[in-house]
């Protein structure tokens, strides 16, 4: 009789188990996906008579190369595109969309209107969803388009990423030309693309390691006159320079801190190479470091907080962090080789630098307290890491070896998604170093 | 008032004398003879007493001759279901008084004829109802009698033999009776027992199967009512389909959980986030939920069992996009 007892009370627990289980809702965890470029529609933009522009073609084709350019999207040949939409008011019949396999389609139109005015606007639709995901528009001059079509590029990248977009930026950096006992080096500036390239200096004096301000609107970098170095500030809108410091000694790689009113870098000064920092309005100089070694190649943390820099009191050159006063030195880089030139990521969440160990150069990126150490890039000789304002991407310099007669040594500038794929030549006119990128041009 | 008490006593009194003097005689008369009736119902339902008293050497068979002029045998249809058939005949073969233990009925054994009468009245119960075997007997009994000796001593001796006999013979069916009521009952206990063992059994059986069931049933649950290989397969097919934006910051706190609702053909109907509040606060979630919204709907359908709809016409897909950062 117990028995029944207990299996009756056994069933009925079971029951009452298995109707509590039946009312929860399956859940399936999707934990794997697949790594591919976002495939999208860019439609050449249109006139107001609904028919495609020479300029909405511009802003298309720069549009499709920016997103392509990045490695995260896939643009479909406007070729396979069975109607093309007219307006970017007009809601596109998804089903011709649909087929072409692609989340997103960009319409817009573009005109010079009477004034002379570029006339944007544009509209961005999820094919999948069959939704408007984000729209809008404006005017520019006509010299604009390509600043307007990466800021419309901008759009769609952080609609399908998350992140910031960076096409709307520009680098700075060091071109090289005539032999390497004559080398000229210049400043020169260009678009994130390698478009709209220019020189800002003549070649008259060396210049070594500009760098942006916050504001994008001035670059502080290092001229040798006289071989003495001397820290400029070159503004970019008015071409003028300014010299903030003459230091005797080796001078080496002034950085703006977040906030834009310092400089760090680091002197050379009786033997003993440490961290300075100078404020900018004052000139003022601080040190920050001091030990017999050599310290050099600082860069704040996002918050202004840190400096993370190199120095060789461990015995080899390795990577440190140190609050923004100098104190709490602690090293972070543990690994065999040697470490140079960190860059702390604008997301603040890892520090890129070039490595030497093999006999190779690498341009890697570790967490900030040095775990998780990742090689990107490698070569003959592969430097200087800066990084896109949004953090996911990286932007070195790479140069061959040189050949047994003289020649060789080509010097160009590459990036790289810190996924470690990806990885772009940046076409310049001539050889090219020491580049910077900008923070997102507003 | 001690009158009335005295005269109350006395009627009181009065009434017990009158009712003792009425009500005791009756109790020193004899008592009828009322005993064949009971024996004769006995004996329908015990053969083995037949068989016992049959074994009787030649009165039994004399009293049957004597017996079957008179009434033709009984016929056996009317005997109780249980009672056997052929046992009625074997009572008939002569065969020794099983027992007659004392001198006095060694005496009396050829004397004694109404010592087969219980016999025959065995044999008659059937037709009668409980009142004819008493006139059976009845006209029976003076059949002895005159053949016996007159004496008063005998009479009483015959007549204590007499009781002697029923008494054993009574006790006998009494024991054959309980016996076979025992056995009887022995029987039909082990019969209710059979069944509610069979019962138990039965019902034993449809509970442990029921439970069984029941308690395997929640190890499937743990991935859901449907089958390993049916979930397996949807998230193979979900997981071809989506494609999270890679190198996002913070991609491991990127899960997004999607309520997914399907049709019977297993198009997604609706898919929306689970997390809303996120939504509104955090765009980097919130690209990550448009991604795996369109992975629902691109998804679309999914390679679901048509048979289980009930089981899976809302799911909850949880979009986990660590597998960046490895």
């Amino acid at each position: 009789m117990m028995r029944f007892f207990r299996l009756i009370a056994l069933l009925l627990t079971c029951l009452g188990l298995f109707s509590n289980l039946a009312h929860a809702q399956l859940r399936i965890d999707i934990t794997e996906g697949q790594v591919v470029p976002t495939p999208i529609a860019i439609a050449n933009f249109t006139g107001p008579d609904g028919k495609v522009t020479e300029i909405g073609k511009q802003i298309a084709q720069i549009i499709s190369e920016d997103l392509a350019s990045s490695g995260l999207f896939a643009p479909v040949d406007s070729a396979a595109f069975v109607e093309p939409p007219k307006a970017p008011s007009i809601r596109p019949n998804f089903n011709n969309w649909t087929p072409l396999g692609v989340k997103g389609l960009l319409v817009g139109s573009a005109y010079i209107d009477g004034s002379g005015m570029l006339q944007v606007e544009f509209v961005l639709w999820d094919v999948v969803i069959q939704r408007n995901i984000t729209g809008g528009g404006g005017n520019a001059d006509q010299t604009a388009i390509r600043r307007i079509s990466h800021q419309i590029a901008d759009f769609v990248y952080e609609e399908f990423t998350g992140d910031t977009g960076y096409f709307d930026t520009r680098v700075v950096y060091v071109a090289e030309s005539g032999s390497q006992s004559r080398r000229l080096k210049r400043l020169a500036i260009m678009d994130q693309d390698g478009h709209n390239h220019q020189y800002l200096t003549t070649g008259a004096d060396l210049v070594l390691t500009p760098r942006f301000s916050p504001t994008a609107n001035e670059i502080a970098y290092l001229n040798y006159f006289n071989d003495e170095p001397n820290v400029y500030l070159f503004e970019i809108a008015t071409g003028r320079t300014e010299r903030l410091g003459s230091f005797p000694g080796m001078t080496f790689a002034p950085r703006f801190a977040p906030s834009g009113d310092k400089l760090i870098m680091s002197l050379a000064q009786n033997g003993m190479t440490d961290i300075y920092e100078m404020d900018m309005r004052t000139q003022a100089i601080n040190r920050l470091t001091q030990s017999a070694s050599i310290d050099t190649s600082p860069s704040y943390s996002p918050d202004g907080k840190q400096i993370v820099f190199n120095s060789d009191r461990g015995g080899s050159q390795q990577l440190y962090v140190m609050n923004a006063d100098g104190s709490n030195v602690r090293r972070i880089s543990f690994n065999q080789g040697r470490y140079a030139t960190p860059v702390w990521s604008p997301r603040g969440d890892i520090i890129a630098f070039t490595k030497m160990a093999n006999g190779q150069f690498y341009i890697g990126v570790m967490n900030v307290d040095g775990s998780g150490e990742r090689l990107l890039a490698s070569g003959f000789l592969v430097e200087g890491p800066t990084w896109a304002p949004n953090g996911r991407v990286l932007m070195y310099f790479k140069q061959k070896p040189f050949e047994t007669d003289g020649s060789g040594g080509d010097t160009h500038v590459y990036r790289i998604d810190i996924t470690g794929f990806n990885e772009k030549r940046i076409i310049t006119p001539s050889d090219a170093s020491d580049p910077a990128w900008s923070p997102v041009l507003r | 008032m001690d009158r009335r008490s005295l005269l109350i006593s006395v009627g009181l009194h009065a009434g017990v004398v009158v009712l003792a003097w009425i009500g005791l005689p009756s109790i020193k008369r004899d008592l009828p003879d009322q005993q064949p009736l009971v024996v004769m119902e006995m004996v329908q339902s015990v053969p083995t007493t037949n068989l016992d008293q049959g074994e009787k050497p030649s009165t039994a068979k004399q009293e049957q001759k004597a017996a079957a002029p008179k009434k033709p045998p009984p016929p056996p249809p009317p005997a109780p279901p249980r009672a056997k058939p052929p046992a009625p005949p074997k009572l008939v073969p002569p065969k020794p008084v099983p027992k007659a233990p004392d001198l006095k009925a060694e005496t009396l054994p050829q004397k004694v004829a109404p010592k087969p009468k219980p016999k025959p009245e065995i044999k008659q119960p059937p037709d009668p109802p409980k009142s004819k075997p008493k006139q059976v007997a009845a006209q029976q009994a003076p059949v002895p009698v005159p053949q016996s000796p007159p004496t008063r001593i005998n009479k009483l001796a015959r007549k204590k033999a007499l009781d002697k006999e029923r008494q054993d013979a009574l006790s006998g069916v009494m024991q054959n009776l309980a016996k076979a009521r025992a056995v009887a009952e022995e029987a039909e206990k082990k019969r209710r027992q059979q069944e509610r063992k069979d019962a138990a059994e039965k019902l034993t059986s449809s509970l442990t199967s029921a439970a069984g069931s029941a308690i395997r049933a929640p190890a499937k649950q743990a991935v859901g009512p449907l089958g390993l290989s049916d979930i397996d397969r949807i998230r193979q097919h979900v997981s071809s389909c989506w494609s999270p934006p890679i190198g996002t910051a913070g991609a491991n706190m990127l899960n997004v959980d999607i309520i997914v609702t399907l049709d019977r053909g297993g198009m997604v109907l609706t898919a929306e986030v689970d997390n809303k509040m996120r939504l509104a606060v955090d765009r980097t979630f919130r690209v990550a939920a448009d991604e795996a919204i369109r992975t629902m709907f691109k998804c679309s359908p999914l390679p679901v069992p048509l048979d289980k709809y009930e089981q899976w016409k809302s799911f909850i897909f949880g979009f986990d996009p660590k597998f960046l950062t490895r």
